[in-house]
This record gives C-alpha cells, structure tokens and sequence, in this order.
C-alpha cells in the first residue's frame, strides 16, 4: 500500500511541532525517519497512526483519504517503544486481541496466531499459559511484533522499537526485522535516532529537524550526498573545518586547500565556509611531501595523539589549529609534522552562515 | 464522536458527583454564613455578640486545646519521623499507624474509659503505687484527657506527614553531618527540621484545622465543668437552644480561626 | 567516662513504651467487653464473663450494626459508580477546572463538618431526607467522595497511555479499551478506594448523628448513645467490633499497597 503525505502542518499550543511534510512512501517499502530528539520524528508517525490530529495537510493509504479518520479505523499496527503489552493477558490473548476484534472465528485466531509466532520464531509451547513479564526483552519484542503484523495492516509502524534492548540482541532483530517485513511485503515506517540502525535497515531514510525534513533518500545518498551542512554533520564520523573563499582559492587559515569551490552546488563565491570530510576517508603520512594526485588534497598538519579504541586507534591530528579525528588500525609511531590526505571527492562543502546553531553543538 | 457530543458526555459523567459534594457541602457552608448573620429580629450581628459574651472564653480555649496537641504532636512527630528517617524501624512505624484506622468515636470512648478515675490508667498507676486509689485523678473529664485523646488519635497523621516531610531531605545532607560527627538529635533539629520546614508548617496547619474542627472525641469525652470547645457549644445551640444563627455563628468562627491559623502560618514560613 | 545505659535496655524500654500508648487505651475496652461485675475500688474485674457480648448481640446493636453495613455498601458502590469515569477523565484528558475540581472534593475533609452539616441538615429536611437511610447515605458521601477521586485519578494516571493506544491501535472502540484493558489494570487501585470508602462510611460520626438520629441508628451513634447512658460493656463491645474493620483494612493495607494511601484517610 503506498503512503502518501501533503503539506501536513501539526502545531502544539502554536508551537510548530511539523512544518510542511511532503512525503510517498512506496509500497512494501522499509523507511526510517531519524533525527536528533526533538525533530518531530515521534511527531509524525503518531499522525500517521492517528494519535495525533494535524492542523491541515492529507494523509492517503493508497486512495483512501485517511487523515480525518479515527486511529481504530486506519488499518495501522503500531510497534511501541516499551513494548505496551498487556500485563495481565497471557500472550496468546495479546496476539489475539486484535483478531477478537475483527470477529475471526476461534479456529481462524488459533491458526493466525500459531502462524505469526512461528514467522517471529517465538516458541508457541505455553503462549496460552504464560504472561508477557515472564519474557526476555528481545522476546517481549517478538511478541509486539506479532500482534502487530498478524492483523496484516496496511502501514507498519515502529517508534524505536529495539531502543530498550542490548547491543547484541538488537543487531541480531534488526535484520529479522527487515527480512520479515521484506518476506510479508508491507509498507513500514520505523522511527529511530540511532543512525547505525537507519543506514543498515532502510530502503530509505527520511532525515529531520526541527519539525522540517531536511533531506529524502536512500542510505547511500544520505552518506555520500549530503544536501545540507547538518545531514553531512549528523551521519557519520564528520569533521568540521572552517575555510574561507577568497582571491579566487579556498584557505583553510593560510594553507590552500586545492578543491575545487566553484565545483559544489552549494557554492556562493567568496565568503565563509565549512569542509566536512568523514574521519575514514583522512590518512596521514610522515617524511618528505608526496607529489600531490589530482583526486587528493594534502594539508600540513601536526600529529598529536593516538588514543586506544580496541578496534583499532582514534588519532587526533590539528591543521592550521583546527582538529580532525580520524581512525585506523595502526598506533601512529611519530608524532608532530604530518601530512593530511583528503580525497576531493570526499569532501563536502557548504556556506558557514545558516549553519551557526549546527556549529554551536 | 464530535467535538461537542464528547464533550456533553464528558461532562454528564463528571457532574454528578460534584453537584453531591456542591450542593450538600458547599452551598449549606455558603448558607452557614449567610445564616450567622440571621437573629430574631432579623439580620444583624446578634449572634456574634452573643459568642462573645458567652463564648469567648471556649473560643480561646479551643484554641488552647488545638495548640497544646499540635505542640504535642509536633514533638512527638518530630523527634519519632526523625529517628525513623535515621534508623528505619518497621515495628514501630506499624504501631504507630495503628490509630489512622481506629474511629473517632472508639478513640473518645476507649480514652474515657482509659483516663477516667475509676479508669485502667489510674488502675496500672496504683499498682505501680504512685497514686493511691482514694483520690485518684481524673484526667477523663479534662483538658488534659481531651488533649492526650486528640494527639492519640492524630499520632499517626503527624507521624506520616513528618516522615514525608523528612523524606523529603536528601541523603547526602544528612550523610555529611554524620560525618562531620553529629549525633541523631542534632541531625534532627540542625538538618532535618530546618530543611523540611516549609512541609511541616503545613502539616502543622492541617493538624491544627482537622483538631479545631473535630466534634466526636470532644463530645464524648467532655468536660463535666468549665469550658467546651466551639465545636460541643455549638452542638448544644442546637440541640437545647435551637438557636441556629448562634451555631451557625460559632462556625464562621472556627472557620476563620482555621483560615488564620493557615494564613499565619504560610506566611511566616514564606517570608524567609 | 561516660556511662551509656545499654542499647537492648533502651530498646526495651521504647518499645515497651510504644506498645503501652498504643495499647494501652485499646486495653480498656478489652477488658470492660469482659467484665461482668467490677466495682470500684477493685483494679480489675471480679468477674468475667461473655453474659453482655450474649446481650449485646441478641439486641439492637445488631440491627445497627447490620445497618452500618449496608449503608457502608450502598455508599461504595455509588461512590465508585460516581467516581470511576470522573477519575479516568481526570487523569487521561486536560480538563479546564481540573485543579479545583480535585480540591472541591477535598473540603468536607479539610473544613470543620459540623457547622456545614447542620445547614444541610435543615436542607435536607426540606427534602424529607433527615431520619433516612437515603438521607445518610449522602453524607457520608460528601466526605467519602474525595478518598475515591484522589485514589482512582493516581490510579489510572499509573497505567501506560501506551497500553490504551496499542488497543485503540488494533481497533478496539474507547469503551472497550477502558473495559478490556484499563479496569483489569485498575483492579487493585479500585480495591483499595472501596476499602477506604467503606471504612469511612462505617466509622462516620458528625454527619450520621445530625440526618440519621433517632430513626436510623448507625454504630458509631448505638455507640455514642450507650457510652452517654454509661452502659460500660456494651459500650466497649460496640467500639470493639467497630475498630475490627479498620483493624482489618490496616492489615490488607500493609501487606498490598503503599503507604501513600494511608495518609489520605482518618478524619472525624
């Protein structure tokens, strides 16, 4: 079922809390909506759910104008952040509720229940017996997923749902996650802050802030694409550098930096501006200069400090007073005058002015 | 649903049960005072010259009684809430919410009994020889006996609320007298007391009010002689005098006695 | 040197001092419910017996204590059927007057009753309420009512939005999701407003002497009138069988719920 959203406006007590949503998700797709806390990415998806009313604006399933309707009428399954299974129902009844509801015959419930638990590998033995509390957090999740997906709705939506779980049970749900919804097709919308999560399960992502989508793509796009300082600044192991345009060359203090401006679609002559390079495209070199290649910009800098991560070394080198992180494998053996490598392609570019309150964080 | 039809029935839910408590409680509290006003002849502030002919006297003495339990109460709640703050004891803190769940009137009844001359007190202090049986004192039909019936009975709401008054203080103040060598009653009055003041004076303010306005135990328990407290007196306006506007009197006094005792105290507490 | 008094002798000593003021007056009546002769000087009965609980039971106290029941279960029910929707609007929406709502409840407990009921009293008469149950029932729901609300709107304020939306969220109508999911959720915090409602109605003094004497005798006023005619053992019987309810409630209270509960209740 596709989903489509028009200049959806919501307003709490004339405080905007989303501002002119544009959005068509295509059916049987996997979109993440991610940002900071606080940029309405909670907001959104409990309109969709019908939670919320919005101020003006459409929401369709498909060809049904379902912004009007009531949240039992909509055909959503929610997936909560805290699970919102019934302590004092046995699990099969959590997963049953629904069906009740929709007037399916004992038969059919047992069936669709005994179905979906297998689909979520959830052990069936004693469902009927047994409460919610008496599950590990990773199954409780398994079990809201259940209820969830056998009512096959329309939209699947997910409000951070592996946020209360270990590191390691997460990864392993993310990708019985996606391969679930991949394997039953419905359209689902997953609400998270944690980007790893975004980039690695969405067919795309939705990036926002402050009520405002900043940039729409796939994963990949967002990462090596960025249209705005702050989708290149919040994806990623970015660094900042500031730089200035002037004389007709980029400088970076007094050093050049030989990319070339004019080049970048945010270019605006000369004036103030930020280079954003992500910390595993820098490499470092120690000795004589290396001739310069045309794909690499070279930069004079100081080496100052490896720091042990376990999974290899985070080091801090200084250009022009300013600081990059980066990381690799090796301990840097010297320390002091280095030269710093960025590859032109790599580097994103964009003006200082209009990303101050980015800066400032 | 609509808008407006939730909202008919939001409020078809919700009225019931406030036209009970409006009707029955606030409103006759708005014709108690329109009513003192009312005399024989007419409108006037007979009834309040009345009071203070006949009644001044047990005006103040309620006031005495109300005062004197709340200063018991506040010793005794103070110094008990504050060991149990240091030292939690959930023998004692049972015992002492057992008078919570003892009624009013078996309260004025057991202590009557209990203080009586004639009374098991009395009986107790006799074999222990520090009275002898043939004058014994009464403490049932005093002020002393009302007192110590009242504070009984209030034992346990002084208790929590100086517990919760308490409670509200952070560990680590009371961990940092300790630790400079402070000992419990010190830790009480120079850390706890001074830091919860503001929850005691409210406490306070409800113990005294609820006191001022208790009628079962005073009425059981009596005074064969001397002053009652306003609330008897004005059990016997109407009940031997039939005089409303005197009761109805008597009650926008202790109405404002309560209202003043609360303002006086906020206010001294505020102002620092 | 300083001579410290051993710390078990202390000990002793406080509790022995606890349980004799606690104890101590509650032994009296004890001791009257068994006495069946005892004159004075003597400090302890001559004689005991169960002869007054025979007469107490055999007689009106009966009916008055059946009575107190009753009326203690009809004010219950009313009260939560009054307060159970009021209190779930309360803790789940935004109404305007919400604050003073919640206080209006508050002030039959935090105002001197005996002056105010005396003016209902006179406006119950108009009604022909005073001398009936119908008449006491009422007020003692003026003064229950706020031990419900308060409960119940803590009550439902504890149960997760989320549990309610996942239903509404599978298509359940609001009634049915209060009925399916928040009442079960609710049981407990119900439970413990009923207690609380009926121990109030049992224990009411002020208001049941004023509308309900002389035709409808509660407990607390079979009890009042019979200390006033000095029937010391049936007295005491009485107030005996009277404190066993709250006795009971305090126990329940202890072993389920927390104590917050317990600082909202005892006022005369």
């Amino acid at each position: 079922m596709e989903i489509t959203i028009e200049h959806l406006y919501k307003k709490y007590k004339d405080k905007p809390a989303l501002t002119d949503i544009n959005l068509t998700l295509p059916a049987g797709s996997f979109t993440a909506i991610l940002g900071p806390s606080g940029c309405g990415k909670t907001t959104l998806m409990r309109c969709l759910a019908g939670f919320l009313e919005v101020n003006s604006g459409t929401i369709r399933f498909g060809d049904q104008d379902v912004t009007r309707l009531p949240p039992q009428k909509r055909g959503t399954a929610m997936v909560f952040q805290n699970y919102a299974l019934w302590p004092h129902m046995t699990v099969y009844d959590n997963i049953a509720y629904g069906l009740k509801l929709r007037k399916f015959s004992k038969q059919q419930i047992e069936e669709k229940v005994y179905a979906i638990l297998k689909k979520v590998e959830l052990d069936p033995s004693d469902v009927r017996k047994r409460r919610p509390t008496e599950y590990s957090g990773g199954q409780q999740q398994r079990i809201a997923l259940a209820r969830a997906l056998v009512l096959e709705p329309k939209l699947l939506l997910m409000d951070e749902p592996l946020s209360n779980l270990d590191a390691k049970v997460r990864q392993r749900l993310r990708v019985e996650i996606r391969n679930l919804q991949k394997d039953l097709g419905i359209t689902a919308v997953y609400v998270t802050h944690d980007q790893d999560e975004a980039l690695s399960m969405a067919d795309r992502i939705v990036l926002m802030r402050n009520g405002k989508i900043e940039q729409v793509g796939t994963p990949e796009q967002l990462y090596n694409e960025p249209q705005s300082y702050f989708v290149s600044h919040f994806l990623g192991n970015s660094n900042t550098l500031e730089v200035t345009h002037r004389n007709g060359k980029l400088y970076l203090g007094e050093q050049e930096v030989a990319i070339p401006a004019e080049a970048y679609r945010e270019w605006r002559g000369e004036g103030d501006y930020l280079l954003v390079v992500r910390g595993e495209d820098i490499s470092v070199s120690f000795g004589s200069e290396p001739p310069p290649g045309p794909n690499t910009v070279t930069l004079k800098g100081i080496f100052r400090e490896s720091l042990f991560v376990g999974s290899g070394y985070r080091h801090w080198v200084q250009v022009e007073g300013q600081s990059l992180f980066f990381h690799s494998e090796e301990k840097g053996v010297e320390k002091g005058n280095c030269h710093v490598h960025l590859p032109v392609r790599k580097c994103f570019l964009f003006p200082r002015d209009g990303a101050q309150e980015d800066l400032a964080r | 649903m609509t808008n407006l039809a939730s909202r008919i029935a939001g409020t078809a839910l919700v009225l019931p049960a406030i036209l009970i408590v409006g009707m029955l409680f606030v409103y006759p509290f708005f014709l108690s005072l329109i009513n003192s006003f009312k005399t024989k002849d007419g409108w006037g502030l007979q009834n309040y010259y009345t009071i203070w002919e006949l009644y001044r006297g047990d005006v103040l003495y309620t006031i005495w009684i109300a005062v004197a339990s709340l200063a018991v109460l506040l010793v005794f709640g103070i110094l008990l809430g504050g060991f149990l703050r240091l030292h939690f004891n959930g023998v004692i803190e049972f015992l002492f919410k057992i008078p919570l769940f003892i009624p009013f009137v078996v309260v004025g009844h057991a202590m009557r009994v209990f203080l009586a001359p004639n009374g098991t007190l009395n009986a107790l202090l006799s074999m222990a020889g520090l009275i002898s049986l043939d004058n014994p004192p009464s403490l049932a039909y005093t002020s002393a006996g009302l007192i110590i019936a009242l504070a009984w009975k209030n034992l346990s709401m002084a208790l929590l609320l100086m517990m919760g008054a308490f409670r509200g203080v952070d560990n680590s103040y009371i961990e940092a007298a300790k630790n400079v060598g402070a000992g419990r009653l010190r830790i009480i009055f120079n850390v706890l007391v001074p830091m919860a003041k503001g929850a005691i004076a409210v406490s306070s303010v409800l113990i005294f009010t609820s006191i001022i306005g208790n009628f079962s135990i005073p009425v059981m328990m009596g005074n064969t002689s001397g002053p009652q407290v306003m609330m008897v007196d004005l059990y016997y306006q109407i009940v031997y005098q039939n005089n409303y506007g005197v009761a109805n009197a008597i009650g926008v006094v202790a109405y404002l006695v309560s209202m003043g005792a609360a303002i006086y105290y906020l206010r001294m507490v505020t102002k620092k | 040197m300083r001579t410290t008094v051993p710390r078990f002798v202390l000990k002793a000593v406080g509790y022995a001092l606890a349980l004799f003021v606690i104890f101590g007056p509650l032994s009296s009546l004890v001791i009257w419910s068994f006495a069946e002769k005892w004159y004075w000087p003597h400090l302890f009965p001559q004689e005991y017996g169960l002869f007054y609980w025979k007469k107490v039971l055999g007689g009106s106290m009966i009916r008055s204590l059946i009575l107190s029941f009753e009326i203690g279960v009809i004010v219950t029910i009313l009260a939560l059927v009054l307060t159970v929707p009021l209190s779930y609007l309360l803790a789940r929406y935004n109404i305007p007057a919400k604050a003073i709502i919640l206080v209006v409840f508050l002030l039959p407990q935090a105002f001197p009753q005996l002056p105010v009921f005396t003016n209902t009293m006179v406006l119950m008469y108009k009604y022909d309420l005073v001398g009936t149950v119908p008449g006491v029932v009422l007020i003692h729901l003026v003064g229950a009512l706020v031990f419900s609300v308060w409960t119940l709107v803590s009550v439902f304020r504890s149960i997760p939005q989320s549990l309610e939306e996942a239903a509404i969220n599978m298509g359940a109508s609001r009634v049915r999701v209060f009925f399916t999911i928040t009442l079960p959720l609710a049981a407990p915090g119900i439970a413990a407003a009923s207690l609380l409602v009926f121990l109030y109605s049992l224990d009411e003094f002020t208001g049941s002497l004023l509308i309900g004497a002389p035709f409808v005798i509660t407990m607390p006023i079979y009890m009042y009138n019979s200390a006033m005619g000095y029937e010391m053992q049936v007295s005491s019987i009485t107030a005996l069988l009277l404190m066993l309810p709250g006795l009971l409630l305090l126990f329940l209270l202890e072993k389920y719920l927390k104590s917050e509960y317990l600082a909202s209740f005892g006022r005369g």
